[in-house]
């Protein structure tokens, strides 16, 4: 291997690693702490929950919200659920401060200008449900109603940090980043050595990918030995803070003169507090008379005890619910697992950029070459990898701050109008991608690309400054036309690269496999950043990763080479300009739509639209929903290309005849039973009909004789234009699918619809023959 | 080149606005933000700061109480704490007193030999008991001290002192009339938004009443009750007989002559004749509980003989006013008055009028908080089960 081809792979290979341990640490340590503030938060509102029951009971006993005796003290308890980092403030039905916690202290006049604000007293009017989540300036607040006798009468808002509630799991950043650059460095050298002395080739390149995996791994499993060992006690402490609670509840029955000894008086209401605290498996009250572990002073975990100080001789003792701890360790595990498996694709993904860089450092860059062509392959899959992830990570959550807001738009409900601006930029992609392709034929891929990415990330910092529905629905209109381009854009960039039919094939399914890699990627990376800034964030990060892929996409891309090539399909163009909609009316091209493009998009809007809905009405929890996404999108990008390969002796008729089957099957498998077996069984299936039949069935519809008559862009911006248009309709089409009492017959009907397709296809096509026999 | 300039314009402008997202994210409060709170946190402050009288003397208050009655000690001992809280008067460490057994006599007098501050003072001049001094005494007493300007507000504890005042048509000062039960009823105020009199202030807690038999009723389902009283304003039969035709259940009413003079052949014949009417209640008129009203049983060495009565029988006694019958033996109380929790509110209304308010102007209902005691003994011994809800509810519980 030449010296500077060495280093230069040495040097890309060792920032990649070090790129990706750092991507795995800082998303598993974000991660990490949306697990354990969710927990902290968990059990903050069962605590605090108990307290305003009872300050409920008395207002509806008789005491006057506005002049209750003993409020200071109440307040206080509850400052005690999170001593130095919680606050509470009572406010009445309109909203007026009536008691605070802080008051006479520094916090009083900001906390209350806060509590003031019009933002925030509309917030609370909209917000009566209990453990509302809502934002104060840089503190979250929890928010309970107070009824009385069905009147609202009152809010208390608890104010809290959520970085301090992590300070119970102390965060070990620093031991984290000092690992990860140890084991950069070893790997570094394992690989340096390696590559050494193995002969150039492929032997040598997977090995490198190899050991960054492996380098993966270890980080991995080290950061879940810590986590797993961090989250283990705050279990603990918490167990120690409710047996806190519990004390002081006995204390305070004690001290209204009810004897310990008739403490079973109460005995439901304890079990009941018992019962809540899920951390606490047991408690009970007895004379400890020996006690082993004062003596020889072991600890024991599992087992609290605390003198009861009013009741002298008398112990409280606790049993720690440690199947409850290892059901929630599990939860965390699996959770985790998910996003190493997200990890791995981040960084298995991001490897190719070694072979790119080398690519571009290679003396054949911009030159007709097999290494060249492989270059581009791996960078159209590349491309369209991160641009859809940063798409996915913000896309999704629109809804979210629709419903944020809880907006109604043009007159709808909230829930409909939350699909407003996905609906709305869904529509633009479509009606756009009609006139791009006229629009832009003759303009060159590398003058518009960058003004495509701009667009993208102009949209989505415009989405985050969006402060009304309308103007958010505005600005994702707005995003939409730079999707549509975006389409365009990636398709003239598969039509540029591919020099025959074949190598649009096989293009088009990196392409594909790039994009259902960045949804499965995007998705998944968008909940856990969302979780740690918030949703509107997600805009910003969508924009970071766009601009940064622009720089990349300019700096990586070999234009020249492009442009020629987009020169000789020009020519291509200039004979083929037939326009959409004549092609349109095609008989031949109307029925390979109605057979193939229709199909195809409903089985692609499977995982979006029908998945969450199916999973959530079979009763199965958020937990296997992700691994449902997981699995669908695994299959989808690693299964389907292998697939594609695997099975290249296939024709272009059998292979969409396979791939409607395979839809048929995915769905038709949900009938036999509505286990969450099935269903991963099923979204695998999917992601396989997704991953392989995309690439199948537009590499044969590109081939129809009807639609070669305009050129290769234009015939897959055509493919994608219906396709949008199919997918616009699918969430009403599968919500009429899912049947609530859980029967299985529409499902029945749809699997049915694709076996119908797939015989269809078998009569209507002729083998070898580009238009249907009719 | 231009193409890349505007590349470069474009980029920069996405990156200054991601660059933005901190600053507008942080939310800083504005001053508006600050001044609208400030403003909020000054007008919830007390507004009724301690002040002395125009020529910068102290403000004299007269008291007027019926007889030592512990009931009525506590609403004065809790007030004349309520006062030193607010800043209003100042004595060291505590009071020496028991609140549940305070004499308000002694009390006025132990204040009046005190220097207690700038603002505030007490006389033994005008520190009355009706019962004990007689009527004709302080009237006498009262007006002498009016018409030397003596007195600048006059503190009415309970019914009978504030239709006391009432009749003596005072006008150019103000009256507080505190601890009545029934003040519209017994013709003190005329409504809960307006007094009537320009200079007469009184403290409504009507409905408590209402609340507290509804509670009895909720909780023990009686069907007939019996009651003995010797004023219908005092024991608030008002609000019970509401209550009763809304909820459907029964009023055994016995009026009894009020015990006025305190001689102890008077006392005596007061307390047989009480008994006779218990046993009748009991057996002659089918009671299932017994509302132990206001001021009837006055002798705190007599309430168990008293009360033995209706437990011999298995019938529950509940109380009108005085946790410390629930401590002597009766089964619960719901308070209809709490010493602790009014004082706030009467020490804020006197501060008003200090400052400047007419007592008309002000606010006169305030609904006492409840607050239940309970005796588990006294249920075991009358077989009645009390359900854990009701023990978690208690804020006392007495098991001996």
């Amino acid at each position: 291997m030449h010296i500077k081809d060495f280093i230069s792979k040495i040097v890309v290979h060792g920032m990649l690693l070090f790129c990706s341990l750092l991507f795995v640490s800082w998303i598993s340590e974000m991660a990490f702490d949306n697990t354990c503030v969710e927990l902290q938060e968990q059990y903050i509102k069962v605590e605090s929950e108990v307290m305003i029951e009872e300050i409920e009971t008395s207002i509806n006993f008789g005491k006057n919200i506005r002049s209750y005796y003993g409020i200071e003290e109440i307040l206080e308890s509850m400052c005690e659920i999170a001593p130095d980092n919680l606050e509470v403030a009572m406010l009445d039905a309109e909203g007026t401060p009536l008691y605070m916690s802080y008051e006479g202290n520094e916090l009083e006049t900001e906390y209350t200008a806060r509590l003031l604000q019009d933002s925030f007293q509309q917030e609370l009017r909209e917000n009566r449900e209990d453990g509302v989540m809502l934002e104060l300036g840089d503190k979250k607040t929890m928010v309970f109603s107070l009824y009385e006798k069905e009147a609202f009468a009152a809010q208390v808002v608890l104010i809290y940090d959520t970085e301090k509630l992590l300070s119970a799991a102390e965060s070990s950043e620093v031991n984290v980043m000092w690992s990860v650059m140890a084991v950069s460095f070893i790997l570094l050298i394992i690989i340096e050595i390696l590559i050494n002395k193995l002969p150039v080739g492929k032997k040598g390149e997977k090995l490198s990918v190899i050991i960054i995996m492996a380098g993966m791994l270890v980080t991995i499993l080290f950061l879940y030995r810590n986590y797993e060992k961090r989250y283990e006690e705050l279990f603990y402490e918490n167990a120690n803070k409710a047996a806190d609670f519990m004390e002081n509840q006995i204390t305070e029955i004690v001290e209204k003169g009810l004897p310990i000894e008739r403490i079973n008086d109460v005995d439901q209401y304890l079990s009941e507090k018992v019962e809540d605290n899920k951390v606490i498996w047991s408690m009970k009250i007895d004379e400890t008379l020996y006690d082993s572990s004062v003596i020889l002073e072991r600890e024991d975990i599992a087992h609290i005890t605390r003198e009861l100080e009013r009741v002298e001789g008398m112990s409280l003792e606790l049993y720690v619910n440690q199947q409850y701890i290892n059901e929630q360790m599990n939860i965390m595990a699996l959770t985790f697992l998910v996003i190493f498996i997200i990890c791995f694709m981040v960084s298995f993904e991001l490897i190719h950029l070694a072979d790119i860089i080398q690519a571009r450092l290679a003396s054949t860059f911009n030159q007709s070459s097999p290494e060249q062509m492989d270059a581009i392959t791996k960078q159209i899959k590349l491309i369209s990898f991160i641009t859809y992830t940063a798409i996915y990570i913000s896309m999704p959550y629109t809804a979210v701050v629709m419903r944020g807001w809880k907006a109604s738009v043009f007159g709808m409900p909230v829930s409909v109008s939350a699909s407003i601006p996905l609906t709305i930029e869904l529509s633009c992609v479509m009606l756009c991608s009609f006139f791009i392709p006229k629009l832009f034929r003759k303009v060159s891929l590398e003058k518009y690309t960058p003004f495509v990415y701009l667009i993208i990330a102009s949209a989505n910092v415009l989405s985050f400054y969006a402060q009304s529905p309308y103007i958010l629905i505005l600005v994702r209109a707005y995003c939409g036309v730079g999707f549509a381009l975006l389409k365009y854009c990636l398709n003239s960039l598969v039509a540029a690269a591919s020099e025959d039919q074949e190598s649009v094939g096989i293009n088009f399914a990196k392409l594909n496999a790039g994009l259902l890699g960045g949804i499965t990627v995007g998705a998944s990376v968008g909940g856990v950043l969302s979780s740690s800034f918030g949703y509107r964030y997600n805009y910003i990060f969508t924009s970071i990763i766009i601009l940064v892929m622009l720089f990349g996409v300019m700096a990586l891309l070999p234009w020249k080479y492009l442009d020629r090539r987009q020169q000789d399909t020009g020519e291509e163009q200039e004979e083929r300009k037939a326009s959409f909609i004549k092609i349109c009316l095609k008989p031949d091209v109307l029925i390979a739509m109605l057979l193939f493009n229709i199909p195809l998009n409903i089985g692609l809007m499977y995982v979006v639209a029908f998945l969450p809905t199916y999973m959530d009405s079979m009763g199965h929890s958020g937990l296997a929903l992700s691994y449902a996404y997981l699995v669908n999108g695994l299959v989808g990008v690693y299964g389907g290309v292998f697939m594609m390969s695997l099975l290249r002796f296939l024709k272009g008729k059998w292979r969409v005849v396979l791939a409607m089957g395979m839809a048929a099957a995915g769905i038709l498998v949900l009938t036999v039973h509505s286990s969450v077996g099935i269903a991963l069984l099923s979204a695998g299936i999917m992601g396989l009909f997704d991953g392989y039949g995309t690439p199948s069935v537009t590499n044969y519809f590109t081939s129809l004789k009807g639609v070669q008559e305009c050129d290769m862009t234009s015939r897959l911006t055509l493919f994608n234009t219906v396709g949008s248009g199919v997918q616009i309709i699918c969430p009403l089409l599968y919500n009429l699918v899912i049947q609530p009492d859980g029967q299985t017959l529409y499902l029945t009907i749809l699997g049915g619809a694709y076996m119908l397709v797939v015989v269809l296809i078998v009569l209507l096509f002729r083998e070898k023959a580009d238009s249907p026999a009719v | 080149m231009r193409q890349k300039i505007i590349i470069v314009f474009l980029a920069v402008c996405i990156i200054a606005g991601i660059l933005s997202v901190e600053r507008i994210e942080k939310q800083e409060l504005n001053t508006v933000d600050l001044e609208k709170a400030e403003t909020f946190l000054n007008s919830s402050e007390m507004t009724t700061k301690p002040v002395t009288k125009e020529d910068g003397s102290k403000f004299r208050i007269a008291y007027i109480d019926i007889d030592p009655y512990p009931a009525s000690g506590e609403m004065l001992y809790y007030l004349i704490e309520q006062l030193k809280e607010t800043g209003w008067i100042d004595y060291e460490g505590d009071l020496p007193f028991d609140s549940k057994d305070t004499d308000a006599k002694e009390l006025i007098n132990y204040l009046a030999d005190m220097d207690l501050g700038d603002y505030i003072e007490f006389s033994r001049e005008a520190n009355y008991y009706l019962r004990i001094d007689g009527e004709d005494y302080c009237r006498e007493s009262l007006k002498k001290l009016l018409n030397k300007k003596q007195v600048d507000l006059i503190i009415c504890m309970g019914t009978w002192p504030g239709t006391f005042v009432k009749e003596m048509n005072v006008t150019d000062v103000p009256v507080m009339i505190y601890f009545s039960v029934d003040p519209i009823g017994s013709g003190l105020v005329a409504s809960v938004e307006d007094s009537g009199q320009d200079n007469m202030w009184a403290h409504i807690n009507y409905t408590v009443y209402n609340k507290q038999i509804r509670f009895y009723y909720d909780n023990i389902h009686f069907q007939n009750i019996g009651m003995v009283y010797y004023d219908e304003s005092v024991a608030a039969m008002r609000a019970y007989r509401e209550e009763a035709k809304q909820n459907g259940f029964q009023i055994t009413e016995v009026v009894i002559d009020e015990l006025v003079v305190s001689d102890e052949a008077s006392i005596e014949a007061y307390y047989d004749n009480l008994k006779i009417i218990y046993n009748d209640l009991v057996k002659n008129r089918n009671i299932d509980a017994f509302l132990l009203s206001t001021d009837i049983i006055k002798d705190e060495s007599r309430i168990e003989e008293m009360l033995s009565i209706f437990y011999e029988n298995n019938i529950p006694v509940l109380v009108q006013n005085g946790e410390y019958y629930v401590e002597q033996g009766a089964l619960m109380m719901v308070t209809a008055s709490d010493a602790k929790q009014q004082a706030p509110f009467v020490v804020n209304t006197m501060a008003n009028i200090f400052n400047g308010k007419k007592p008309r102007e002000l606010e006169q209902e305030f609904i006492t908080p409840p607050c239940l005691s309970l005796n588990l003994s006294l249920a075991e011994k009358c077989q009645f089960t009390i359900e854990e809800d009701l023990i978690l509810s208690a804020e006392k519980i007495y098991t001996e």
